[in-house]
């Protein structure tokens, strides 16, 4: 997959919403991540686009539950420890 | 980890994170009318982080695994497996294919070269033969020089023999 940074920007469908720069940046924080792809990363920032919704829909239901009139961070906790999908986040946090 | 904006100035640790807007857009799509609290917000950015963290994680083990050096999409997609997230596959992988889709039409519009009614080994070999046409000259043209600069030498040398034996004439007399 040859592809350049320029072009992946430039398509009109915007289908990504995070910006790609920032999502590589953050992955680079890790000092033992290999060198990744563009393409990798945009999969990527993808990839957590579709957790954000996930997460976010998973949160509104747990609101939902609660009968509460604001999505709180209690509603997010309580999705992570619901879901086992949500693992990797717990005691990542006070 | 990413904390809060505190005092207004732009923390080293905020560059780090997500951008909080894109984040919030992204919740707005999906939850519309409902308020969510700056705290949730900010919780969103920081899962988000770790996420991105968590899945770039195991995409480089599953590289490593396949003793490659550079991340690979496919990569990206394993590790979405190993985590559980399948779920997520699909809409990543459609996302690309019309993305790259896009990209193949931009790029035959931008660089729209004139089919060439030549193939690569034509081209080369007639780049070959105007290498050579331009190596000939060259080469004439040095000889010109040479035999310039030969002739000039044997003047100088002509003349100044043609002196010396008019000296010697006066010596003579």
């Amino acid at each position: 997959m040859t592809s350049s940074n320029d072009q992946i920007k430039s398509t009109s469908i915007r289908s990504y919403q995070l910006p790609l720069t920032k999502v590589k940046s953050i992955i680079k924080l890790d000092n033992n991540t290999r060198m990744i792809s563009q393409d990798s990363v945009y999969v990527l920032t993808l990839a957590t686009e579709e957790f954000i919704r996930m997460l976010t829909r998973d949160a509104h239901n747990s609101m939902k539950q609660c009968a509460s009139k604001r999505l709180d961070r209690l509603h997010i906790f309580s999705s992570i420890n619901t879901n086992p999908l949500y693992e990797f986040l717990d005691g990542s946090f006070d | 980890m990413c904390s809060p904006n505190n005092g207004g100035s732009a923390s080293e640790e905020d560059d780090k994170c997500v951008p909080r807007a894109a984040v919030y857009k992204m919740i707005k799509d999906c939850t519309r009318q409902i308020r969510v609290s700056g705290e949730a917000k900010e919780f969103f950015v920081q899962c988000c982080n770790e996420f991105i963290h968590t899945l770039a994680l195991q995409a480089n083990t599953v590289c490593e695994q396949q003793a490659k050096k550079l991340i690979h999409p496919d990569h990206i997609v394993t590790a979405l497996d190993n985590l559980g997230f399948n779920s997520y596959k699909a809409n990543c992988l459609n996302a690309m294919e019309t993305a790259q889709e896009e990209m193949a039409q931009k790029r035959k519009k931008l660089h729209g070269k004139p089919a060439s009614i030549y193939t690569q080994e034509e081209l080369r070999r007639q780049q070959e033969i105007l290498f050579e046409q331009a190596r000939e000259e060259l080469q004439q043209l040095e000889e010109n020089d040479w035999a310039q600069t030969q002739e000039l030498s044997k003047e100088v040398l002509r003349k100044k023999m043609e002196a010396s034996r008019t000296d010697d004439d006066n010596y003579d007399d």
